[in-house]
């Protein structure tokens, strides 16, 4: 996987928020802009108020002016609430967009990524890292990006009024925050190697408390009394995690303390600027106290600035990088072009090779399916019978040599991939948490789903959606969690059936497709399939060698390759393979 | 010149707005579960979207497009009712927030006059001033927003609270000892009821048999006739039923559960990929102790050994995608671990629910040859679909509609020509 880290994160990010709500995003940014100018304006009245009451005590300014002037400080305080409020609330609204369209984009990337990347560990420490990004983003739009906006108005706001005051006052500011930007450099480098160890120690915690948690595992879990062993392997990694955090977060808290001593020393020097201004009548008393009144809120803010904001940008500035490592990764051609509708499919010496592996899944396969026929794969555990399907799907594509449907080779074209008329039922089968109807036309779902075109499917599988069970006919919801009924493993395969027929397909590719039915099920299934391998080419994989006796051709695979092919009276005389599987099976029912 | 009435009064004032902070952090909490409904679902969509699990159907069937507009839409309906919410909240807390700076000016207004008398100095009244502004402004940014923080998390608590107080496994009111001897084990269901909680269909309905001695049982019948619900309660997974199971004529609701499950070895149909080392995936769950040698042994057992050999790392690898290193396996080979397993921690009962659902056939009767000979002195239970494996059993089980409707060796139910005949007809049709 190639990842490209120079792109600049804080312009990419900024950019996505922009595309998710222009307008919300400029008038936050003018808000905050105000915001900040706002909560310095405070001093300026504040100046005003106190400076008309020093004259009340001189009696050379009436008591209706100095309330004048503490009106309008009552004012721009209540002025301030509101832009405060709106100029936090609306960043809000922002990041539940961003994170929104960013998880959209990332959903919509992966649809186009070579499969491949699916056989391979790394794309999912990617895909976790994203989730972490994306809460990254949410924040740092939320509370980050906007606040600093209007902490840097504000700092703007006062080094000109105290620039206007006296411009040495303004060094000040300068001398303290120098140190802060110093820790916040040496942290995010610190943080960000964090990230990268904490990425794989979640994954491994989120595995570890499923195996004791999750509906799937728990039974197993429970019978083995295997809980404790769960318990304390979560419990010796999150040792390990919390011991790297906390080394991360003790350096970082030592470089904050230094900064904080610096800063202190600062805040001695502007008092005593300001003392020297004020008796050497560079500026008046009530200048004196509204500034000495806002020193302290100008320390705090240089200091959530700095160190809360910046803070943040730097913790979470790695955090979404794997966003934008994801979206930029190699996209496969998009199978979108033209659509073939003939079922002759011709293997022309296809090798395959899953990668990171030493040896080859597949080697040098030749074959020739007819239009219309049916081919049965058969071959021991791991000899490649799913990886060519997958091939012959479209699904991986081969590392040489071509697989043609009507002599097209499906895996070429510059722009786009032709169209497969292909549809499957695979042998991990999803139960998707849905209703019955979308369970089935999810096969095929880039038309609005046909009613009747699903009741036929469900016909054909011998499911009635009447069936008392789905008390809300198609539209009943096929999940625990969300709604009302779990299905047998039986109801779920032929659910999976259903579905696979579904879709528009001239190809159907059955992967061991009754595992979990029983026999006189069975039976009417395989019978079923007979019927739909009619009207399509067919290639069924199974282990059950009785189901061979549908198809018009069988391939014997062993060790990634086509060791025999024929009938299946032409293979129990000249492939002894095949002859011992069959006899494996077929001797208990003589 | 006393100024103590001023501090009542801010702290009076204070109070409405304390109140709404209050409430609107709870309030904050519930529509956040309320958007949590729409939130765990658009994260299952999301699973969908972006597992391992879902590609290959997300490639052939190439639904992503439209699933992602639903995701968006259901996202959208939980980020629609934050936003309401915190518009909702702002405006209270806003409004009542201006309240409190109104005090602060009338208090402001009210050191004008003695400060005109001379009764406060300048300095006093500045720095007076400057208290009740900066006290104002914590009151109105930091306070409201920490109670607001406070409320939100004690509901989370709550949540926590809640999840402590489930129920454990019921307590076993009189831990029993269960008296047993190599030979002589039994488990027996009298009139056992089951439905699931929330359903009124009937898993199991007023089943009884007794399986004894150290023979082997098969239970057979249609896809949801109750086999696999009979095998969670005998482990004692579910104890929601009505009648009794009683392990060597004790009441499993008494035995402890450790005990309990040290009584059986399962292989579950729907068998768990432990994405462990290779080692630790046969050891899990085993008290005793277990030497490489013995792991080894089982390993060739299951077929593994050659296999596990020719890795680098051997016993010590990892399994499945957790790790950098991890292998993945077939379904296969998974399903080998997971026998051999089984077969090393050597308890007195074997359940095996569809064991070999995912072997080719070769496999699939070394398999079955395995278990023959390692169960020889063990009560067996099998669940199965394919009926010519389970010929051998001394006694088969059928079981329609949660009840057992035939019981007989293979030769006596054949001749009742009943269900079982129907359905071993039926699959020894592919095979002659």
């Amino acid at each position: 996987m190639k990842r490209d880290t120079k792109q600049n994160i804080f312009f990419l990010l900024v950019k996505n928020a922009i595309e998710c709500t222009p307008i919300l995003f400029f008038i936050a940014l003018i808000l905050n802009i105000v915001r900040g100018c706002s909560i310095g304006i405070q001093t300026l009245f504040m100046q005003s108020f106190f400076e008309a009451a020093e004259k009340l005590t001189l009696n050379q300014q009436s008591i209706i002016g100095v309330l004048q002037t503490l009106v309008a400080l009552g004012i721009a305080y209540i002025v301030n609430q509101l832009i405060n409020g709106f100029g936090a609330f609306l960043p809000n609204i922002i990041g539940y967009k961003l994170s929104w369209g960013l998880q959209s984009k990332i959903n919509k990337k992966l649809q186009k990524i070579p499969s491949i990347e699916f056989e391979n560990n790394s794309i999912f420490e990617l895909i976790n890292q994203t989730e972490e990004g994306i809460k990254a983003a949410q924040v740092f739009i939320q509370s980050t990006a906007f606040a600093i906006t209007m902490y840097l108005a504000y700092f703007l706001y006062m080094t000109w009024y105290l620039f206007t005051l006296n411009p040495i006052l303004v060094f000040s500011i300068l001398i303290i925050s120098i140190p802060s930007i110093f820790t916040q450099w040496i942290k995010s480098t610190l943080y960000s190697d964090l990230e990268d160890d904490s990425a794989k120690y979640r994954r491994h915690l989120n595995y570890y408390s499923a195996c004791v948690g999750s509906k799937e595992t728990c039974k197993e879990t429970r019978t083995l009394g295997a809980n404790s062993f769960f318990i304390d392997l979560f419990v010796s990694t999150l040792k390990m995690f919390n011991k790297k955090y906390w080394q991360t977060h003790r350096k970082a808290g030592f470089y904050e303390a230094l900064t904080k001593l610096v800063s202190v020393i600062g805040y001695g020097v502007i008092i005593f600027l300001l003392y020297r201004s004020v008796v050497s009548g560079f500026i008046t008393v009530g200048a004196f106290a509204a500034v000495f009144s806002s020193i302290d809120g100008m320390f705090n803010r240089m200091n959530q600035l700095v160190m809360t904001h910046m803070g943040t940008m730097a913790v979470n500035y790695r955090k979404m990088d794997s966003i934008f490592q994801l979206l930029s990764m190699q996209e496969d051609i998009p199978r979108c072009g033209k659509v073939i509708k003939d079922k002759m499919i011709h293997i022309k010496e296809v090798s395959f090779c899953y990668p990171n592996a030493s040896s080859n899944a597949l080697n040098n396969i030749n074959a020739l399916i007819n239009p219309n026929e049916t081919i049965a794969i058969v071959g021991e555990n791991g000899s490649g019978k799913t990886t060519l399907v997958k091939l012959l799907m479209g699904i991986f594509t081969p590392v040489s040599g071509e697989i043609l449907y009507n002599e097209i080779n499906i895996n070429d074209g510059e722009t786009s991939k032709p169209q497969l008329p292909i549809s499957a039922v695979f042998q991990k089968f999803q139960k998707y948490e849905m209703s019955l109807l979308e369970n089935i036309a999810i096969s095929n779902s880039i038309i609005k789903p046909k009613i009747t075109e699903v009741e036929q499917c469900l016909e054909r599988v011998d499911i009635s959606s009447n069936l008392c069970i789905f008390t809300d006919g198609l539209n009943t919801m096929l999940s625990k969690e969300f709604g009302s009924i779990d299905l047998s493993g039986g109801l779920w395969q032929r659910i999976a059936i259903a579905r696979g027929i579904y879709r528009d397909h001239s190809v159907i590719v059955l992967d061991e497709p009754t595992a979990a039915i029983d026999p006189i099920e069975e039976t009417k299934l395989f019978n079923k399939f007979a019927e739909i391998c009619k009207h399509s080419t067919a290639i069924i994989v199974t282990h059950r060698l009785g189901s061979v006796k549908l198809a018009d051709r069988i391939f014997v695979m062993r060790k990634g390759e086509i060791i025999a092919q024929g009938t299946h009276n032409e293979l129990l005389r000249k492939c002894t393979y095949y002859e011992d599987m069959w006899n494996a099976q077929a001797q208990w029912y003589v | 010149m006393q100024s103590w009435w001023i501090s009542l009064v801010i702290a009076i004032s204070i109070i409405p707005l304390l109140f709404l902070s209050l409430k609107s952090g709870k309030s904050n909490y519930e529509a956040f579960k309320f958007a949590n409904q729409f939130q765990r679902y658009s994260d299952y969509l999301k699973k969908v979207l972006t597992s391992r699990d879902a590609y290959e159907e997300r490639t052939v069937f190439q639904f992503g497009d439209e699933l992602n507009k639903k995701w968006e839409t259901e996202v959208l309906k939980a980020i629609n009712i934050n936003i309401k919410q915190q518009l909702a909240n702002f405006v209270k807390v806003r409004a009542s927030s201006i309240v409190t700076i109104f005090i602060a000016v009338l208090i402001s207004a009210t050191f004008l006059i003695p400060l005109q008398s001379g009764s406060l100095t300048i300095g006093m009244f500045m720095s007076l001033i400057t208290a009740t502004f900066n006290f104002v402004y914590i009151v109105l940014w930091e306070l409201t927003e920490v109670t607001k923080q406070i409320a939100h998390s004690k509901e989370f608590l709550f949540d926590i609270v809640s999840f402590f107080k489930l129920p454990n496994i019921v307590g076993k009111v009189s831990i029993q000892k269960v008296p047993w001897h190599t030979n002589d084990i039994s488990v027996e269901f009298i009139n056992v009821s089951f439905s699931y909680p929330g359903t009124d269909i009937k898993i199991l309905n007023n089943v009884s048999f007794k399986l004894d001695k150290v023979k082997h049982y098969a239970f057979v019948g249609a896809n949801g006739a109750g086999k696999s619900t009979i095998i969670k309660l005998m482990l004692g997974l579910f104890d929601n039923y009505s009648g009794t199971i009683l392990l060597n004529g004790v009441n499993i609701k008494n035995i402890d559960n450790e005990i309990l499950n040290n009584f059986f070895s399962v292989v579950f149909q729907d068998f768990t990929r432990f994405e462990l080392s290779i080692g630790e995936n046969l050891k899990l769950g085993n008290s005793k102790q277990t030497t490489n040698e013995e792991l080894i042994s089982q390993l060739e057992n299951v077929d593994m050994l050659e296999i596990v050999k020719s890795l680098p790392k051997g016993l010590e690898t990892k399994l499945g995608k957790l790790y950098t290193n991890s292998i993945d396996i077939s379904g296969g080979q998974w399903q080998r671990i997971a026998i051999a397993r089984v077969l090393l921690k050597d308890n007195a009962i074997y359940v095996l629910d569809e064991p070999t659902a995912a072997l080719d056939p070769i496999a699939e009767n070394s398999i079955y040859e395995l278990f023959r000979k390692a169960s020889n002195k063990k009560l067996t239970l099998f669940v199965t679909h394919r009926l010519g494996t389970i010929k051998l059993a001394d006694e088969i089980l059928v079981l329609n509609d949660g009840q057992i409707v035939e019981k007989g060796s293979h030769k006596e139910l054949m001749k009742q020509k009943g269900q079982y005949y129907k359905m071993y007809e039926s699959q020894r049709g592919w095979y002659l």
